[in-house]
């Protein structure tokens, strides 16, 4: 029995030690979770990235000579895989596209702010999934004006959120110090054809910008969800302080809510908003940072429930991490979880992407990631999460001498594995 | 001092002289044995030999003497004696073979009752290697189609020692102890843009090996053949690697590069970065097995070899571990590589020294049976 037992051992042993890997043995986990890196001549700063319902991906960045400041929207879109399906350069110098997202028929909307001698403008390109330019419209203005994102709604039109100069809408009312940058809603129409309206501003304060609108679902009148910051105070006895806002207003501009944040003292500043399915409810999560003072700031989120068109925070709260960071996108997991991609900055102020999970509550860290070379300055693009689950990090690596996109695909649990 | 000095000197002096005529002496006396064996004067052989073996280290003249002796307690009748004196032969040489020509049957039936191949013999060797990256999977850095990879030979070197256990004299198991440094070079080139950025990667490992083999050798001749199949355990005890980006980028007006375009109509400005000594033990499997075969030819020099060997080695396992593969981006490596799965083949040529451990012994099963062929044939021949 025990000879039995000792032959049998040494047979696998035999059988594994003759074993040989090929490539009908070796798991080619690489096609599942990988990283790739991006880019053409020069500089390749990431911006934005957008998954399509085919599993494609198109990334979105703006590329600087090495020699050179000026940039140019650059796009790439992937297949699956990360395989390039084509990629291009969009428009011209000195221009930085920051939203990419798909419209009605297909088709990719992309928004950038073109400067061109003193001015400050904003462009929408609508390009083919092949890659084919449509048409695109430069929004004419005087005024300083810079674009945060497009998002196409119910009518067909696109609304373009950012904001302006403080020439554009004049509060000759506001104390010192002067007024900076106002909240702006810009009205495209489906096909380009009429002149962009410029449908929204709001005033009233000295700084201000908004990240993302949404069209509400609630049932009734067509409203939309302005999510942004502002440092405008809820009451006149308030100090002027920069906080996250959400505002509602109909298709006029007639505003029927504002809330800002009141949980704290701390400034905070939002980078990006989406559409968190919670619970049956209509929900929103806004990332950003709360600035404790000029060298230390963290991640910071807020999270909204859409009552009857009033956005009530559900959560709001301050990541614990004991280091300078700066919220920049958020995604969630197909089981609710919450992921947020922030710019950690170290001692010599060069930047590291690291992404968090966190329970769907919001209350627990599940796990962390810490991406970009040692020494270089890397930062945080986008998160998504793939129809799989997987997560896509969009950011730009530091490669000694250069700056490429890198897109990490990683499992629900930020590993390069199934484990 | 000075005289303590002259004092060693003349000691040696005397010695060597001393061991001169000693020789000389041993030599007179075989000669004087040898006429007495002729002579048919046998019982007095062993006594006139007796101071000599005692004294005589030469191995030559051992032979001949304890050869002599052999013959005479075999005419003395007195096996034992012959047995003893024929085990002294093969101690004084190892490598000595009765000739049915030349020495007497009943000296031939004796000698194939004794052996003296080595069980054991032991060796050394050092030599160049070149690796040999087999591809499994082809993981790409980038996304573009055109970018290109490609693997180059690098120098590397191997020592090691082993030892052999002899079946028999064709037919041994060797067993060793190696230590390999083998290294390649995987270039990417035209990355983020047709004939623009390369990546040069040279990977340097460092090994243990313990190699097993089963050798079939010549037994016969100045220069033998051998062959050999065997198993080797390889643990990978480091791994360094050296890069050099070429970040080159199109010169003030110059324009990508267009398909079917020459190269050199374009001109680039290369901004180049050189690393070293990039630690990537923790993306390599640190247990790999190989499958080698080999062979060579063995120069007989004394009693000894020398030996040039060349093998190839057959990676079995994939050198990459895929867990670690992607993690140059959280451990922070600044450059733009990533492994594919692959298999490391070893072309290794080794110059050796082999030292059989003689054995001079008697053997349980004697091989006397052509020798009795021999002598009843004659014994016909002679009837």
């Amino acid at each position: 029995m025990i000879a039995r037992q000792i032959s049998i051992l040494a047979f696998s042993l035999l059988i594994t030690l003759l074993s040989c890997d090929t490539d009908r043995n070796v798991i080619p986990v690489y096609e599942t979770y990988f990283t790739k890196y991006y880019g053409e001549d020069g500089n390749q700063e990431s911006a934005d990235l957008l998954v399509n319902d085919d599993g494609s991906m198109v990334m979105l960045a703006n590329s600087t000579s090495q020699t050179g400041i000026l940039s140019t929207p650059f796009i790439v879109k992937v297949d699956a895989s990360g395989n390039v399906v084509w990629q291009r350069e969009l428009g011209e110098e000195d221009e930085v596209a920051v939203d990419v997202e798909v419209d009605r028929q297909g088709n990719l909307i992309v928004v950038s702010t073109v400067r061109r001698n003193e001015n400050s403008r904003i462009r929408i390109y609508r390009i083919t999934q092949e890659g084919k330019g449509l048409d695109s419209v430069l929004i004419v203005s005087t005024v300083w004006q810079v674009a945060k994102s497009v998002t196409q709604v119910s009518d067909g039109d696109y609304l373009i959120g950012g904001y302006a100069g403080p020439d554009l809408v004049q509060d000759p009312e506001l104390a010192l110090p002067e007024d900076q940058n106002d909240l702006l809603v810009y009205r495209v129409d489906e096909q380009f054809s009429k002149e962009p309206k410029l449908e929204s501003t709001q005033g009233g304060e000295h700084s201000g910008k908004i990240v993302d609108i949404f069209e509400s679902k609630q049932p009734g009148e067509v409203k939309y969800l302005i999510f942004g910051d502002s440092d405008r105070p809820l009451t006149e006895t308030e100090a002027l302080r920069q906080n996250f806002e959400v505002i509602v207003r109909d298709r006029f501009g007639t505003v029927s809510y504002k809330g800002p944040l009141t949980d704290d003292s701390q400034v905070k500043i939002a980078s990006t908003a989406i559409e968190t399915p919670l619970f049956q409810q209509e929900a929103y999560l806004m990332v950003g940072s709360t600035v404790f003072n000029v060298t230390n700031s963290n991640i910071f989120f807020a999270q909204y429930v859409n009552d009857k068109n009033e956005l009530r925070i559900r959560v709001s709260k301050a990541l614990p991490f004991d280091r300078k960071m700066e919220g920049i996108s958020a995604a969630i997991g197909l089981d609710g979880s919450i992921f947020i991609l922030a710019n950690e900055f170290q001692d010599n102020n060069n930047r590291d992407m690291f992404l968090v999970k966190l329970g769907s509550d919001g209350d627990a860290v599940i796990a962390t990631s810490r991406f970009g070379s040692l020494e270089g300055d890397d930062s945080a693009g986008a998160v998504r999460v793939l129809a799989d689950g997987r997560i896509a990090v969009l950011g730009t690596i530091q490669l000694e001498t250069q700056k490429k996109m890198v897109l990490i695909i990683l499992s629900p649990d930020g590993n390069f594995t199934n484990g | 001092m000075f005289f303590k000095k002259i004092l060693v000197v003349l000691t040696l002096v005397c010695g060597i002289v001393g061991s001169a005529m000693s020789q000389d002496e041993c030599e007179l006396i075989l000669v004087q044995a040898n006429d007495e064996f002729g002579a048919g004067h046998l019982s007095g052989i062993p006594a006139m030999l007796k101071d000599c073996i005692e004294k005589n280290e030469n191995p030559e003249w051992r032979q001949r003497a304890f050869l002599l002796l052999s013959e005479t307690y075999l005419l003395l009748e007195d096996p034992i004696g012959a047995e003893q004196s024929y085990l002294n032969v093969l101690r004084a040489n190892p490598e000595f073979v009765t000739d049915e020509t030349r020495d007497p049957i009943d000296l031939v039936y004796l000698s194939r009752k004794f052996t003296a191949t080595p069980i054991f013999s032991f060796h050394g060797y050092a030599g160049p290697n070149v690796s040999i990256v087999r591809v499994i999977n082809d993981v790409r850095i980038g996304g573009e189609p055109y970018t290109k990879e490609k693997y180059t030979l690098r120098p590397g070197w191997q020592v090691g020692v082993g030892t052999d256990f002899n079946y028999n004299e064709n037919l041994s198991a060797s067993l060793g102890i190696s230590y390999l440094q083998t290294s390649f070079k995987h270039s990417t080139s035209s990355m983020f843009g047709m004939d623009k950025d390369i990546l040069e990667f040279i990977d340097h490992q460092n090994w243990a090996s313990v190699p097993f083999a089963v050798k079939y050798s010549q037994a016969k001749g100045k220069i033998r053949r051998y062959g050999y199949v065997g198993y080797g355990f390889n643990f990978l005890l480091g791994d360094n690697a050296d890069v050099e980006i070429k970040n080159r980028d199109f010169k003030e007006g110059q324009e990508a590069k267009v398909p079917g375009e020459p190269i050199e109509s374009i001109e680039y400005t290369s901004f180049d970065k050189p690393l070293s000594n990039i630690s990537m033990k923790q993306n390599r499997t640190r247990t790999n097995g190989s499958f080698f075969l080999g062979g060579g030819l063995k120069y007989k020099y004394k009693l000894d070899y020398f030996y040039v060997d060349l093998r190839y080695s057959l990676g079995m396992k994939n050198l990459v571990n895929v867990e670690k593969r992607f993690d140059s981006v959280v451990d922070g490596l600044p450059f733009p590589y990533v492994d594919d799965d692959f298999r490391l083949d070893n072309l290794a040529i080794s110059i050796g020294y082999i030292h059989p451990l003689y054995k001079p012994r008697k053997l349980k099963k004697a091989r006397t049976k052509s020798v009795l062929r021999k002598i009843e044939k004659d014994d016909r021949a002679a009837n």
